[in-house]
């Protein structure tokens, strides 16, 4: 017994008063787990406003202006689009003003550079003329259309001795006769059409041409961030676990587009994501504490405190995505569109990265995952490439890691860019 | 610590609380270091209890002295840490000496008696050594024992009979002889 004692007394002295200092870093993070954690959240919640306002200003400009472009009379894309437009009105008027003199004659010439309009109505005079010298020379009217027409046929490879002739004669150049073909094409025809027709007979494509029927393939890298946090109530557990997972995605995708109408069209794509995930492990207990004694007195006063522990996991998360959407391009001014994707990722991946040296709960994993995307974007077309900036909304809804405590993700945000090449 | 500071401390100020860490948080590492096995354990059991000690700030009686109500709150937290480890084990069948690990305390000498002793307690299986802690150095009552482990007052004696018969063993003689 007496060595007992001399035992307990050698412990006794030998930490009684006992100080050592710890290392700084525990004050670091004790200060950073207190008051950093306020801080953190109200930038948190002004950041997602900012960029709520953000979005919502970026919508109502792109429709802003989407809807001037299509009430005014400018049309979209190159330069050629507001000569087709010009060419369009001219031929029109020619239209009337020629059904006042002759019924036979339904065009007007005019040349690829854009001349005044009393050059076109001489050169229709013209062709006038030449109907009459050749309803007089040949003994038979003549029509100016078939004559031009097949002027227009001949006209490159000259081998009709009567087109020469006639030529030679009234000195109508080629290059007018074909302007008159191609409105005489205008007039008897849907005018959206021939510009189809003329782009596509000059090799270069318009811009409607391209959002109407056009193919493209796009190569996407883009960064991703999410967090989610679990809020178990503590009620009817003594030991609780909760835990911050945040997501930071890294992700190439390639995807190829097919418009089915001029705004419409439909994707598939197939990429690669990489996931690092951080689980913030946080267990919570209640522990009674007495509430005020000296150590040697029990009192029967308990309150409640929190207890906490926390440990950080690092998971790694690697998927091969295919995805499917449907596409919305709108033009906002020339060269610039707004396009939109809404559509799914279906992934297959694995865990390559697990930090099972952990008391916390592991989570549990799926080889197959799913999400909804949402992709705005502002594409820059330089013909038949374009650039995209584009911002993106994920929202996983079959998750490939799943936390017992989490029931539904919170929605990650992101962006990043993208070459869209159209053939 | 003044009043006014520890008045300051209840009502959330950093700079007050900053004073509470500055004076208690050294020799409440001292009792983190008692209770668990290696350093870096006693710095989260440590920071662990800080934050409770922030977070639990408002149920403090600012009549009473902060002192061991920090204390007390430092053996909880220490105690649940060995908990959730799942190293603190308390049964009434004999254990084994634990095999002594790697020093890990710079901060204090290892040729001193304190580092010695300390490292005596490192060997003691856990549920041995806490209830020692908590008998011998911290002097709570077996009662007080029993109801901060959640055992009964007969475990807390024959587990406290058993750490000093194994002290026993690992107290060199002439350190005996000397304090006889």
């Amino acid at each position: 017994m007496k060595e007992h004692n001399t035992i307990d007394n050698m412990f006794r002295d030998a930490f009684d008063g006992l100080s050592i200092m710890p290392d700084a870093s525990v004050k670091s993070e004790i200060d950073a787990r207190i008051f950093a954690k306020s801080d953190k959240r109200r930038a948190g919640f002004w950041l997602f406003f900012v960029g709520l306002g953000v979005g919502v200003f970026a919508l109502f400009a792109g429709l802003y202006y989407s809807t001037n472009v299509y009430h005014g009379e400018s049309l979209i894309g190159m330069h050629r689009s507001t000569e087709f437009s010009e060419n369009v009105r001219i031929s029109r008027d020619a239209k009337k003003e020629s059904a006042t003199t002759s019924n036979e004659i339904h065009g007007v010439p005019i040349s690829s550079n854009g001349s005044s309009t009393e050059t076109k109505a001489q050169a229709l005079t013209q062709q006038q003329t030449t109907a009459k010298e050749n309803k007089l020379n040949n003994g038979a009217p003549i029509s100016a259309r078939a004559q031009v027409t097949q002027k227009t046929q001949s006209s490159n490879v000259q081998s009709n001795d009567s087109v020469d002739k006639k030529d030679e004669i009234v000195g109508i150049d080629h290059l007018r006769l074909r302007n008159i073909s191609v409105f005489d094409n205008d007039l008897t025809s849907d005018l959206s059409i021939d510009f189809n027709q003329r782009g596509s007979s000059l090799n270069n494509p318009t811009v409607e041409e391209i959002s109407t029927n056009s193919h493209s393939f796009t190569a996407f890298v883009n960064y991703g961030f999410e967090s989610t946090n679990s809020n178990r109530e503590q009620v009817d557990y003594n030991q609780l676990e909760n835990a911050q997972i945040q997501l930071r995605s890294a992700a190439i995708k390639v995807e190829y587009k097919k418009s089915f109408t001029r705004d419409f069209g439909w994707n598939v794509g197939v990429g690669y994501a990489d996931h690092s995930v951080l689980q913030k492990g946080r267990m919570t207990t209640w522990d009674s504490v007495i509430t005020q004694s000296t150590i040697s007195t029990l009192t029967p006063e308990l309150v409640y405190i929190p207890s906490y522990f926390s440990r950080t996991t690092r998971y790694r998360l690697q998927q091969i995505q295919l995805g499917l959407g449907m596409t919305f391009s709108h033009s906002l001014f020339q060269n610039w569109n707004l396009d939109v994707s809404l559509g799914s990722d279906f992934s297959l991946g694995k865990l390559t990265q697990l930090d099972t040296n952990t008391f916390y709960e592991s989570p549990a994993f799926s080889n197959f995952g799913m999400s909804l995307y949402l992709r705005p974007a502002i594409e820059y077309k330089v013909r038949k490439y374009a650039l995209l900036v584009f911002g993106q909304v994920n929202q996983t809804l079959v998750s490939q890691i799943q936390w017992s405590y989490i029931d539904r993700r919170n929605t990650g945000f992101g962006g990043g860019l993208a070459c869209r090449y159209y053939f | 610590m003044t009043d006014e500071q520890i008045s300051d401390f209840v009502d959330g100020n950093k700079e007050a609380f900053d004073c509470v860490y500055k004076q208690f948080a050294p020799a409440m590492f001292a009792v983190c270091i008692r209770y668990t096995y290696c350093k870096d354990d006693a710095q989260e059991v440590l920071q662990e209890s800080f934050i409770k000690i922030y977070e639990g700030r408002k149920s403090f009686d600012v009549k009473r002295p902060l002192a061991p109500w920090i204390k007390n709150i430092v053996i909880h937290t220490a105690i649940n840490f060995l908990k959730k480890q799942k190293k603190l084990v308390l049964t009434d069948q004999d254990a084994d000496f634990n095999v002594p690990e790697e020093w890990t305390y710079p901060e204090i000498a290892k040729d001193d008696t304190r580092s010695q002793l300390m490292a005596i307690l490192q060997q003691l299986p856990e549920g041995y050594r806490t209830v020692f802690n908590l008998f011998v150095v911290d002097n709570l009552s077996h009662k007080e024992i029993a109801a901060y482990l959640g055992i009964s007052e007969g475990t807390s004696k024959s587990q406290l009979s058993k750490a000093k018969v194994m002290i026993q063993q690992l107290i060199p003689k002439e350190w005996k002889d000397e304090r006889a």
